[in-house]
C-alpha cells in the first residue's frame, strides 16, 4: 500500500475569552497538540477519542477545512506530493475535489432550501465540471449507488428521514470522486439498524471506488468493525496508533486499556468490568505537566508527571505515546472476568 | 397484583391530539416491574419508549393523552395499589409520588438542571417537598446523597452550580436528587447517551450498585444493546408503539424470536467479530412516520417473513413461547403455539 | 424532546404534499394558520386599494372646493329615510345653505324632504390617473348635489378624497423609506457579518452610537436643515431618506447576526468543501436562509418608518402641500378649534393606526412563519 496522506506536528490553537477593546485576542486553547500520523492508500483509519479529545478538529484541520496554527500536511497525488498548508485558496479548492467530508448531522449540513438533486449536483457546478444532462445523469448515478429512490430527487431535505439525508451527504460527497473522505461522526446521529446500512454502504462504495476514510466517532464498536488501524486520541494528542486486533484486544497505553474495557458487549453472559479512571477529565486550556494523563493514570510513577512520552514505534505498526509502554500488562476488550457466569445474571 | 410488582402497566394506549384527529402513538402495551429488577425499554428512535416512561408519571406533553389503560402502583405508605392512569395529571396524590416513590433521570444532563441554583438547594427542594425536612437536615442529606454517588468532596459541591460540573458528574448529581426520597422505583430515561463511554461505565456502575445493595427496582430505556445486556434483567422490544418481544435479557439475546429482534441484534457491531468483518444485518427501509403507520404489524414491509394478507391486516396476538417469554408474531401463531425457528 | 414529539411538530408545520414543497410554501402555510395575522393582511390590502385607485375611490378632486358645504361633519348614507321608508338606492339628505343669523356664517343644514341618490360610475372632475391617463371617471357621487363621506375642513375640501389621496404618500414614504434601509442594512451588516473582527466591531460601535441619540431630535434637526426652497418632490426623497438613516441600524444587526451563525452551520462548511466561491455560498446558501428573517424585520420597520414621518409631518418639519401625508393632513387639525368643532378632521390619524396596526399583526404572522424549518 502507498501512503496518501502524511500529517505532521498539527497544532489547533481557538481563541478563547474576551477580546481586546480592539478585537485583540489573548486566551488561546490548543484542541490539537502536535499531532503526527499517516494513512496508506486504500485504508480506513479510526480516530477514537471522547470528548475534548480534539478528533472532530483534528478532522477538519487535516483538510484544511479549518486552518491550523502550524504543521504539515502532505497529500500524494498523482505521484507529486501536495504541500497543503502552502496551498492558496484556488489551489486548496483545487484539491478539495479529492478530499472530502462526511458530517455527523445529517439534519444541518443540508442546505435544507435546496432540492436533493441540486445539493447533491453543487461541486460539479461549483467546480463548472458539469451541467445540463450530463449534470443530471451523474446525478442520477450517483444517487442511485448510495441507495436513493431517483424519483424523489425533486423533494427538500426535510422530506427524508435521517439515515437517507447521511446517503444524500454521501452522495455529494462523492460525485467528484474524491480519494480521501473524512467521516465525522458520520453514523452516530442514526438509529441502530440504519447505522448498519450507513456503514455496509461505506464500505461498499470503498471498494467500489478505491476510498480511503479517516473514520473519526466515539462508537468504539463501529470503529471496531469499520476500520483497519484505529488511532486514540486523548485530549489533543495521540496516545496510541495500532491495527484494529491488537489496539483493542493488546492495547499498550493505560487510556486505551480504559475505553477498551468500558464498551458494554452486547452479550448478558460477558459481565464488563470496566478499569475505572480517577478524577476529572483536565480541561483543555490547562492540561497537566508531563504525560497528560497522568492525573488519571493508576500506573503513574514520577517521570509521567516530569515529561511528557513522546509517540513511539513499540512493536511494527503499534505506537504508543507512555513511559512504561512495554512494561505493562494491559486489559482488552472483551476480557470481561474468566467466567462466563450465568448465575450472577439474576433472571 | 402480586407481591413482589412494584408497577403493572396494563393495555397502555397513548393517543396524539393533532387538530382535532386522534392519532395513536402507543397502542396497548403491557409490562410488570418487579421488586429489585431493571426493565429495560429498547427501540429505536419514533418506537414512543421515551413517551411511555412520561405517561408513567403522567408528564406528557399537551398534545399526547392516555387514552386508556391502566398504571398500577404499588403505594409504599399505603401498601395498596392506585392506578396511575385513572386519576388526573396533576392531582396530589400524582404529586406526592413524582420525585418521592417514583423517580425520574434524563437524558440530557446539561438542562435538566436549573443553572440558577446550586446543586445543594435542587436536591433539597425535593427533600423539604416531600419529607418535610428543615434546611439543615436537606443539606446534610443532599451531602450524603453527592457521596453516595462518587462526587468527589460532596461539602463543597453541594454549593456549587450545575455549569461547574462536567457531563459526567451532573449525571451522578441527577442521580443523588432523584434517589433523595428512597424511591422505590426509579425511571431512567436514556441516561447514559449522551455520555462518553469510561463516563458511561462509571454510571452503570453506580446503578448496578444501586440494584445490587439497595434493592433498587428500575425502568431504564435506551436504544443500546450493549447497555442493555449489562444492566437489565428483562427487556422488553418496542417497534412503533407496541412492545413485540418481551422476556429476560439472556433469553433474548440468547434466543430472540420476533424478527425485528433478530435483525437488530444482527445488526450491532460486536468485538468478537474484529478479524471477521462481516457484512453487518441491516433491516431494509426504515421507521415510518407516526402519520403513515402500516395497517397490521407495523414492521411488516420490513420483514423478510412477512406473510400478505395475514401480518397486513391485524397485529399478531400474543404468544407465549414459555412462562417467561412472550412474543407478537404470525410466525409463531399457526394453530395452536408452535413455535418456528 | 423525544423524537415523536419532534414529528408532531415538525409536521405541524406542513400540511400538504410536504416532500416537494419550497420553503415559501413552507412559510405561507405556517403564516395562514395565525388567524390575526390574515386579517392584518386583508387591511393592508385594502389600504393598498385605496392607494393604488385613490383618484378613482375619491368622489371629487383633493383641491376642489366646495363652497355650499364648509366646515361641516361627515354625510352619512341611508337606506331608510325618515319615515323609514327602504331605498334600494342608497342616498344622502339633500344639503342647504343657509346664513347664521347671529355668527353670519355659512351653515348647510339637512334637507330631510330632498335625497340625493348615489350613483356609481360617475363622470365628475377631470384627473390623471398617477399623472399619467386622463380620465374623470369616479366610483361615487351624489346625483344633483354632493357626497363627503368625512366631511370637509374649513376651505370645503373632502376629507375622505384627501385621506385617500394621502394614503398614497404615506405608504409610499413607508415603501421608499424602508427599501433605503433594507439595502443600507442588508449591506453594511453582511459586511459585519461576513468578514468578522475589527471591521465588525467599528460596525457595531457605529451602530450602538446612532440608537444611542434620541430619534425624534435628531430628525427635527436634519429636517430643519432642508432648504425651504426645495421642491416637494425633492423634500419628499429627503425625508425617506433621513428616516432610513436611522432606521438601518436594526437590520444590519439581525442580518449580521444570522450571518455569523449561519457561518458555522455543517452546510456553509460542506458548500466550501464543494468548491463554492464566497459570493456563491452568500448568495446561495446564507442569503435565501435568511431572507425570512428580513422579511420579518421589514414589515416591523414599516410602521416605524410611518409613524416616524406622520410625527415629523404633523409637526410641519416632514412633507409639505402639495405632497400631502397624513401626517401633513393632522397638521390642519392641530389646534384646539380644529378638535373641537372639525373632530372629522382626525380621521386620518384613524388610518395611521390602522395601517400600523395591520404591519404588526402581518408581522406577528411572519415572524411565527419566518423559519418553517424551526421546531
Amino acid at each position: 500500500m502507498s501512503r496518501l496522506l502524511k500529517v505532521t506536528d498539527i497544532k489547533v490553537d481557538f481563541p478563547i475569552g474576551k477580546a481586546g477593546f480592539f478585537g485583540r485576542q489573548t486566551a488561546y486553547v490548543r484542541a490539537v497538540d502536535g499531532v503526527s500520523f499517516e494513512i496508506q492508500r486504500g485504508e480506513t483509519l479510526g480516530l477514537v477519542g471522547e470528548s475534548g479529545s480534539g478528533k472532530t478538529t483534528l478532522g477538519r484541520a487535516v483538510l484544511r477545512a479549518l486552518e491550523p496554527t502550524s504543521g504539515q500536511i502532505v497529500y500524494e497525488h498523482n505521484d507529486t506530493s501536495v504541500d497543503i498548508m502552502g496551498l492558496d485558496r484556488n489551489g486548496l479548492r483545487a484539491m478539495w475535489r479529492h478530499m472530502q467530508m462526511i458530517f455527523q448531522d445529517p439534519y444541518s449540513s443540508l442546505n435544507p432550501r435546496m432540492t436533493v438533486r441540486d445539493v447533491i449536483g453543487e461541486p460539479l457546478i461549483a467546480n463548472k465540471m458539469a451541467k445540463g444532462t450530463a449534470l443530471n445523469d451523474r446525478v442520477v448515478d450517483m444517487a442511485q449507488r448510495c441507495g436513493l429512490n431517483v424519483a424523489h430527487l425533486s423533494r427538500f431535505p426535510h422530506a427524508f428521514s435521517g439515515g437517507q439525508r447521511q446517503r444524500i451527504a454521501i452522495a455529494r460527497a462523492l460525485i467528484l470522486h474524491p480519494e480521501f473522505i473524512v467521516c465525522d461522526e458520520a453514523v452516530s446521529a442514526l438509529d441502530v439498524s440504519i447505522q448498519a446500512q450507513i456503514l455496509n454502504l461505506l464500505t461498499d462504495l470503498q471498494v467500489q471506488l478505491n476510498l480511503t476514510y479517516l473514520f473519526i466517532a466515539h462508537d468504539l464498536a463501529a470503529v471496531a468493525y469499520a476500520c483497519d488501524r484505529v488511532a486514540v486520541m486523548y485530549l489533543g494528542q495521540i496516545v496510541e496508533i495500532a491495527t484494529t486486533e491488537k489496539l483493542y484486544y493488546t492495547p499498550k497505553h493505560p487510556y486505551t486499556e480504559a475505553l477498551m474495557s468500558a464498551i458494554p458487549e452486547a452479550d448478558p453472559s460477558q459481565v464488563m468490568q470496566p478499569v475505572f479512571l480517577t478524577g476529572e477529565r483536565p480541561s483543555p486550556t490547562n492540561p497537566p505537566d508531563g504525560c497528560r494523563f497522568n492525573t488519571r493514570c493508576q500506573y503513574v510513577t514520577q517521570i509521567c508527571r516530569e515529561s511528557s512520552p513522546a509517540l513511539k514505534e513499540g512493536e511494527s505498526g503499534h505506537l504508543v505515546a507512555c513511559h512504561h509502554a512495554g512494561e505493562l500488562t494491559l486489559k482488552g476488550a472483551l476480557e470481561h472476568g474468566a467466567s462466563i457466569s450465568t448465575e450472577t445474571r439474576a433472571s | 397484583m402480586q407481591n413482589d410488582v412494584l408497577l403493572d402497566v396494563r393495555d397502555l394506549h397513548i393517543t396524539l391530539d393533532f387538530d382535532g384527529e386522534d392519532i395513536p402513538v402507543v397502542q396497548g402495551i403491557d409490562f410488570k416491574l418487579s421488586a429489585g429488577k431493571v426493565l429495560a425499554l429498547v427501540g429505536e428512535s419514533g418506537c414512543g419508549k421515551s413517551l411511555t416512561s412520561q405517561a408513567l408519571l403522567r408528564l406528557l406533553p399537551r398534545e399526547l393523552r392516555i387514552s386508556s389503560g391502566q398504571i398500577n402502583f404499588r403505594d409504599p405508605d399505603t401498601q395498596s395499589t392506585v392506578d396511575l392512569a385513572s386519576m388526573p395529571a396533576e392531582c396530589k396524590a400524582i404529586r406526592n409520588i413524582r420525585g418521592n416513590h417514583i423517580a425520574m433521570i434524563f437524558q440530557e444532563p446539561m438542562s435538566s438542571f436549573s443553572l440558577l441554583h446550586t446543586i445543594g438547594n435542587q436536591i433539597g427542594e425535593v427533600i423539604r417537598l416531600h419529607l418535610k425536612a428543615t434546611k439543615a437536615e436537606a443539606r446534610a442529606l443532599s451531602i450524603d446523597l453527592l457521596d453516595k454517588v462518587g462526587i468527589p468532596d460532596p461539602a463543597r459541591a453541594v454549593d456549587q452550580f450545575p455549569y461547574e460540573f462536567s457531563g459526567g458528574m451532573r449525571q451522578r448529581g441527577m442521580i443523588a436528587k432523584a434517589l433523595a426520597c428512597n424511591p422505590s422505583v426509579l425511571i431512567a430515561d436514556e441516561p447514559t447517551t449522551a455520555l462518553d463511554v469510561t463516563i458511561q461505565a462509571q454510571i452503570l456502575e453506580i446503578m448496578r450498585r444501586l440494584k445490587a445493595d439497595d434493592g433498587m427496582s428500575m425502568i431504564f430505556i435506551t436504544h443500546d444493546l450493549g447497555v442493555v445486556a449489562q444492566i437489565a434483567d428483562d427487556v422488553a422490544i418496542m417497534y412503533m408503539g407496541k412492545i413485540v418481544e418481551k422476556g429476560p435479557v439472556g433469553e433474548i439475546f440468547k434466543n430472540p424470536q420476533h424478527p425485528y429482534t433478530v435483525r437488530l441484534l444482527s445488526a450491532i457491531p460486536r468485538l468478537g467479530d474484529l478479524s471477521a468483518r462481516r457484512q453487518l444485518a441491516s433491516i431494509r427501509g426504515s421507521v415510518p412516520s407516526l402519520f403513515e403507520r402500516p395497517p397490521g404489524c407495523a414492521f411488516h414491509p420490513r420483514c423478510d417473513s412477512f406473510k400478505p394478507g395475514l401480518c397486513d391486516d391485524q397485529f399478531p396476538p400474543l404468544t407465549q413461547l414459555s412462562p417467561i417469554h412472550e412474543v407478537h408474531c404470525f410466525l409463531y401463531q399457526t394453530a395452536g403455539e408452535e413455535v418456528a425457528s | 424532546m423525544t423524537t415523536t414529539v419532534q414529528a408532531i411538530a415538525l409536521r405541524k408545520g406542513r400540511l400538504r404534499r410536504p416532500e416537494v414543497a419550497t420553503q415559501w410554501q413552507l412559510m405561507w402555510w405556517k403564516y395562514k394558520k395565525h388567524h390575526m395575522a390574515l386579517v392584518g393582511m386583508t387591511m393592508l390590502a385594502v389600504l393598498v386599494f385605496s392607494a393604488v385607485f385613490a383618484e378613482f375611490l375619491s368622489p371629487v378632486v383633493p383641491s376642489e372646493r366646495n363652497n355650499k358645504y364648509l366646515a361641516s361633519g361627515p354625510m352619512g348614507i341611508h337606506f331608510f329615510d325618515a319615515e323609514w321608508n327602504f331605498h334600494p338606492r342608497p342616498f344622502v339628505y339633500a344639503r342647504t345653505t343657509k346664513r347664521d343669523p347671529v355668527t353670519l356664517r355659512k351653515l348647510s343644514v339637512i334637507d330631510e324632504t330632498k335625497f340625493w341618490p348615489i350613483q356609481f360610475f360617475v363622470r365628475g372632475s377631470a384627473y390623471k390617473f398617477w399623472g399619467l391617463i386622463d380620465t374623470d371617471i369616479h366610483l361615487i357621487a351624489a346625483e344633483g348635489g354632493f357626497v363627503h363621506l368625512f366631511g370637509t375642513d374649513n376651505l370645503g375640501r373632502d376629507v375622505f378624497t384627501r385621506t385617500l389621496h394621502a394614503t398614497r404618500v404615506s405608504l409610499s414614504v413607508g415603501l421608499v423609506g424602508v427599501a433605503f434601509a433594507f439595502i443600507l442594512g442588508a449591506i453594511i451588516g453582511g459586511i459585519a457579518g461576513y468578514f468578522g473582527g475589527m471591521i465588525d466591531n467599528l460596525i457595531m460601535r457605529l451602530i450602538e452610537f446612532i440608537r444611542s441619540v434620541p430619534t425624534l431630535p435628531l430628525w427635527l434637526a436634519l429636517s430643519a436643515t432642508l432648504p425651504r426652497e426645495w421642491t416637494s418632490f425633492q423634500v419628499y426623497l429627503a425625508i425617506t431618506f433621513i428616516l432610513a438613516l436611522i432606521g438601518w441600524t436594526h437590520l444590519a444587526r439581525t442580518v449580521r447576526s444570522k450571518l455569523l451563525a449561519l457561518r458555522e452551520e455543517d452546510f456553509t462548511l460542506a458548500a466550501r468543501l464543494s468548491g463554492c466561491t464566497d459570493m456563491r455560498i452568500i448568495l446561495r446558501h446564507l442569503l435565501p436562509s435568511f431572507m425570512s428573517y428580513m422579511i420579518v424585520d421589514v414589515t416591523i420597520a414599516f410602521p416605524e418608518i410611518l409613524l416616524a414621518e406622520t410625527s415629523l409631518s404633523f409637526l410641519g418639519l416632514g412633507l409639505r402641500d402639495p405632497v400631502e401625508s397624513w401626517g401633513v393632513l393632522l397638521y390642519a387639525a392641530q389646534n384646539v378649534r380644529s378638535i373641537a368643532h372639525m373632530p372629522w378632521l382626525l380621521i386620518p390619524g384613524l388610518f395611521v393606526v390602522l395601517a400600523v396596526l395591520a404591519f404588526n399583526f402581518v408581522g406577528d404572522g411572519m415572524r411565527d412563519a419566518a423559519d418553517p424549518y424551526s421546531k
